[in-house]
């Protein structure tokens, strides 16, 4: 999982507008969640776009690295 | 004879009190490793933020009438102490929204503008109690900055500067609850016991339940303290020798 966890989030619901991979939902107690985690690209761009710093991206690549035989 | 009155800043008492409202929790925040993966900006601007807050219940304890530290400290210094520290912690807490937003100011993504008017407008439980302890915490500032200007005495001023500083420890209380980053349960219950201690200190003082006795004097009475030393009476009886009123007239 690329993003580490979501800590302080004030529901404003940047982060889940910003991510291009639909990684983050708004949950039912109104803040964000992670819920679709193998689908995250590390773009950092729901950081970027998080008024309060809220979402710590995970700095080791959990993302299986695609090796090319060819 | 003389007991020399001890500073705050090097009276054990103080360190110990500071311990206890600040460094406890501060503490156990860093054994527990909460502070770790932001930048360090954020982490130590996030410290200073807790730490202020978690002096805000401390300030219920400092003030000049408290019977029980009057034993320690002289009323002048528990008052300087109460202003230094409320000071600081008013213009720290105050602040906090918008150093916030400042790391926006060195990436792309939303401006620091926008974050901060995005953090504002977001209608939620937690922002909307933020927004009113700010409120609650600059009008409790400014009336203690500008006390002498205000039309009020200084008992019903000091009815109102109680009111307003319960007021933003409850709004305050539920804005760190719901947003707090390094909320565990541990300082949830810290965080809840200091403050029905400060309610429990006010309420004591609303209703006059804190005895009227006198305080303990640390320093000798003025009078004893003008006194020159001992061998130094007799030169100064001498040197302020006035003639009697006879004397006077015989002269004449």
């Amino acid at each position: 999982m690329a993003i580490k966890k979501i800590s302080g989030c004030i529901g404003c619901s940047e982060c889940v507008l910003s991510c291009p991979m639909d990684v983050l939902r708004i949950g039912d107690n109104g803040k964000a969640e992670i819920c679709w985690p193998e689908e995250c690209q590390i773009c950092h761009l729901c950081r970027m776009y998080c008024p309060v710093d809220a979402i710590t991206i995970d700095p080791e690549k959990s993302i299986p690295v695609i090796i090319s035989w060819g | 004879m003389s007991q020399t009155p001890p500073v705050f800043t090097t009276s054990g008492f103080f360190l110990r009190a500071i311990a206890v409202f600040a460094g406890f929790p501060v503490l156990f925040m860093l054994i527990k490793g909460v502070f770790s993966g932001r930048n360090a900006y954020l982490e130590i601007f996030s410290l200073i933020t807790v730490t202020a807050w978690c002096l805000v219940p401390g300030q219920f304890y400092w003030f000049p009438r408290n019977r029980f530290l009057s034993l320690h400290l002289r009323g002048c210094m528990l008052s300087k102490y109460h202003i230094v520290t409320g000071t600081l912690l008013v213009l720290l807490l105050c602040s906090h929204p918008f150093l916030l937003v400042v790391p926006k100011l060195f990436e792309y993504g939303i401006s620091p503008r926008e974050a901060f008017f995005t953090m504002i407008s977001t209608p939620t439980a937690g922002v909307l109690s933020g927004i009113i302890s700010w409120l609650l915490l600059a009008t409790l500032g400014i009336t203690a900055w500008f006390r002498n200007v205000l039309p009020l005495k200084y008992k019903a001023w000091r009815r109102m500067h109680g009111i307003l500083a319960f007021l933003v420890l409850i709004f305050g209380l539920h804005h760190v609850f719901v947003l707090g980053r390094h909320i565990t349960p541990f300082i949830t219950v810290i965080f809840t016991l200091f403050a029905l201690a400060a309610a429990v200190m006010m309420l004591r003082r609303w209703f006059d339940l804190i005895p009227h006795a006198k305080p303990v004097r640390l320093l000798p009475p003025p009078a004893v303290r003008l006194l020159p030393p001992p061998e130094n009476i007799d030169r100064l009886e001498k040197q302020e020798h006035r003639p009697e009123k006879e004397e006077v007239e015989n002269e004449l």
